[in-house]
């Protein structure tokens, strides 16, 4: 039997339940919102990690040249001096090959271990925003349940249910 | 050799930068944590607001309950005690036999009044105050009303079970040969009237089992000696001793009813000699009323005695009857009395009464045999011995046969007024002995003329239709003008009259002395002279010899 009592006690939950809806949305809201901040840090990653591949490419190609500019220039020098590649002239250029074989292979795990880093935090990142998403979709549910809730407590309290 | 210069680009490098990556995660968390704290603010604001509308609401509810509830108690307490009352009305008017009673005055007016008390309320808090109060409202009523039937149920089973016994014990008084089967019919009675009674509770079941159940046999078996003592006390004794009912009585029980029965024998026989002694008194006074009624078949239209032809027939077949035997002086006074009659007629011989024997006579009329009341056949004697006329034979006999019958209690108490009347009023005729006889024989023949007087003043007023108590107001109340009393002083003996007797004694004569003449009643104050004594009718006066004649002519 509605009474202003019920009806009082009805229209607090009714409010009630639609500012928790409106709390939950909002919620939502900056959920998705800190979603898509993740998602363009994962992909701001992802290019990172693109960016570091290709460093490395340029940097082992750098170093492949500036190891034939040495070799060759080593073995221009040992021609001049009439070496035939034997002796000492030779252990040089073949220490230098060896070094910028190193380098290379320095450079190129380098490079690797940049580029893991990159795309595990554009991973990262992606989970994070999946989180986000999740969140923004349980706030969104929990504010028509608030709304529900709120509704029916309300109709419940003004009927004395 | 020229010298050709290579272009060398240095360390190239392409460096990631984390800044954007930074910035839009630290964009993310920004944008995150304040829309977190701005759902938070607005969730907090909105359950405030919440909370303070539904604060007013419980508010406001509390304030209409306590409106309900406060008005609610008021009408719960009327409800309470009309329902309590309308129970009361009902349950007094209810047969204690109805089982259904208490619940359907629950169903139809307990419960409407219940829900119609409940409905009333609006507020969630009334209506479950106002249904906890109607419920042990509900509970309250359920409790008195089962109590209630139980205590009826349980009068009506005590009151059936009363008048099963009553009907048994009837019964087996009656015939106390069905004592066996009223025993079985009464114990499964009370248990069918324990068994099928809802409202009777176990504790009420048990006590009334406990009590009736021997209480019934007992009677019953009592019932069942009675009976048996009632056609033969010897046969109840004998049964009691048996131990036929030793399952029923105890030892005190069973002396006492043999005691019962040996009074019952005793009885039996005392009664027997009773029957005896009814039967012989029974015999005497048909024998008496014969008697009487040849007494009075011997008065003649005249007055006059006279045993008629068939009279010593009748005497024989008087005498023939069972009541004779023990009565032989009735009869001897009766054939005596007949045959002083009958020579009076044959002799001509016109009797006068003895004044004293009269006087003697009539003075134990009324009184009781055991007070020697006066008899029909003393008054036979009395004629028998000539000591009695005709006229007042007659009289006496009228006096006695009144005074002896229970019909008329007003005539008893005239004879029995007259008598104490009588008797007062000797002294104021002439002295009076110790045995209450006159010491001058005149004064018995002058008390004589004044009972005579009394007897005629009497029938005068009978004859003018006044009642026994009305005769009495008259003749014998001091107050009235009439008291007979005023006129003994007519009868008083002189001392002239005194002497003049005594020196006819002396001469060896007893002349009758008559009434005082007028002149003497004058003397004596009296306006009005009393009336003379009764005379002999013509026929009679004619069959006196001269001589007699002369002497009542003389004696007017």
């Amino acid at each position: 039997m509605p009474t202003l009592g019920n009806d009082l006690t009805g229209a607090g939950d009714i409010v009630g339940g639609i500012g928790g809806a409106v709390s939950d949305l909002m919620s939502a809201s900056g959920d998705a919102a800190e979603a898509t901040a993740y998602g363009q840090a994962s992909q701001y990653a992802a290019q990172n990690a693109q960016i570091s591949k290709e460093s490395t490419q340029l940097q082992q190609y750098q170093s492949q040249r500036q190891l034939y500019q040495t070799v060759g220039a080593g073995v221009a020098g040992a021609a001049n001096n009439g070496l035939t590649g034997g002796g000492s002239a030779q252990d040089i250029l073949r220490s230098s090959v060896e070094q910028g074989a190193l380098q290379k292979q320095v450079i190129g795990e380098q490079g690797i271990i940049n580029e893991t880093a990159y795309q595990e935090q554009a991973a990262q990142y992606t989970g994070m925003q999946k989180a986000a998403t999740a969140a923004a979709s349980a706030s969104t549910a929990q504010a028509g349940t608030s709304l529900i809730g709120g509704l029916l407590g309300g109709v419940g309290a003004i009927f004395g249910l | 050799m020229p010298q050709i210069q290579e272009f060398n680009a240095g360390q190239l490098s392409l460096r990631p930068n984390d800044a954007a990556v930074e910035g839009a995660v630290q964009a993310g968390r920004r944008i995150g944590a304040f829309s977190q704290q701005v759902a938070q603010e607005t969730r907090q604001t909105t359950a405030e607001f919440s909370g303070d509308l539904k604060q007013f609401g419980r508010a406001y509810e509390e304030h209409q309950t306590q409106a309900e509830v406060g008005q609610g108690l008021a009408t719960f307490a009327t409800g309470f005690n009309g329902l309590t009352q309308q129970w009361n009305d009902f349950a007094k008017d209810v047969d204690p036999n109805d089982t259904t009673a208490g619940q359907r005055f629950r169903e139809q007016t307990v419960q409407p009044w219940v829900d119609q008390f409940t409905a009333s309320f609006k507020t969630p808090a009334g209506q479950k105050w106002a249904q906890a109060k109607a419920g042990e409202l509900a509970q309250h009523m359920f409790e008195k009303t089962a109590a209630d039937m139980s205590t009826k149920a349980g009068d009506a089973v005590i009151q059936n079970a009363e008048t099963l016994k009553n009907q048994l014990s009837q019964m087996v008084m009656n015939d106390p040969s069905s004592h066996d089967i009223a025993q079985e019919t009464y114990r499964s009675g009370i248990q069918a009237l324990l068994d099928h009674n809802p409202n009777l509770t176990a504790e009420q079941a048990s006590k009334i089992s406990a009590h009736y159940m021997p209480a019934g046999g007992e009677e019953l078996a009592k019932s069942a000696v009675y009976g048996i003592a009632g056609n033969n006390p010897q046969a109840a004794r004998e049964a009691l001793a048996s131990g036929k009912f030793a399952n029923y009585l105890d030892g005190d029980q069973v002396k006492a009813l043999d005691g019962y029965a040996q009074t019952v024998q005793r009885a039996g026989q005392e009664a027997a000699k009773a029957q005896v002694a009814e039967q012989r008194k029974s015999e005497d006074d048909a024998f008496k009323t014969g008697v009487g009624q040849m007494q009075l078949s011997m008065v003649q239209p005249d007055g006059s005695i006279l045993p008629s032809a068939s009279f010593y027939k009748n005497v024989l077949t008087l005498a023939q009857m069972p009541g004779a035997g023990r009565n032989p002086a009735e009869l001897k006074a009766l054939v005596d009395m007949a045959a002083t009659a009958r020579k009076n007629q044959e002799d001509h011989t016109f009797v006068q009464s003895d004044p004293s024997t009269y006087t003697s006579l009539t003075s134990r009329v009324g009184l009781p045999p055991t007070q020697n009341g006066l008899s029909a056949m003393e008054v036979n004697q009395a004629y028998a011995q000539g000591r009695l006329s005709d006229h007042d034979f007659t009289k006496l006999h009228e006096m006695v046969e009144k005074a002896g019958t229970d019909k008329d209690p007003a005539e008893k108490e005239l004879i029995k007024r007259r008598t104490e009347f009588l008797e007062g009023m000797k002294p104021g005729v002439g002295d009076v002995g110790p045995l209450g006889t006159f010491l001058k024989p005149e004064a018995a023949s002058r008390f004589y003329s004044f009972q005579v007087d009394t007897q005629n003043r009497e029938d005068s007023l009978r004859a003018a239709g006044k009642t026994p108590a009305e005769i009495m107001s008259t003749l014998y109340n001091p107050r009235d003008p009439g008291y007979q009393g005023a006129r003994v002083s007519a009868y008083q003996i002189s001392t002239k009259q005194g002497l003049a007797t005594a020196s006819s004694k002396a001469a060896g004569t007893t002349p009758y002395i008559g009434p005082p003449s007028l002149s003497a009643a004058a003397e004596a104050g009296i306006q009005n002279a009393p009336p003379q004594p009764s005379q002999p009718n013509a026929a009679a006066f004619q069959k006196l010899s001269p001589a007699q004649q002369a002497w009542i002519k003389a004696h007017p």
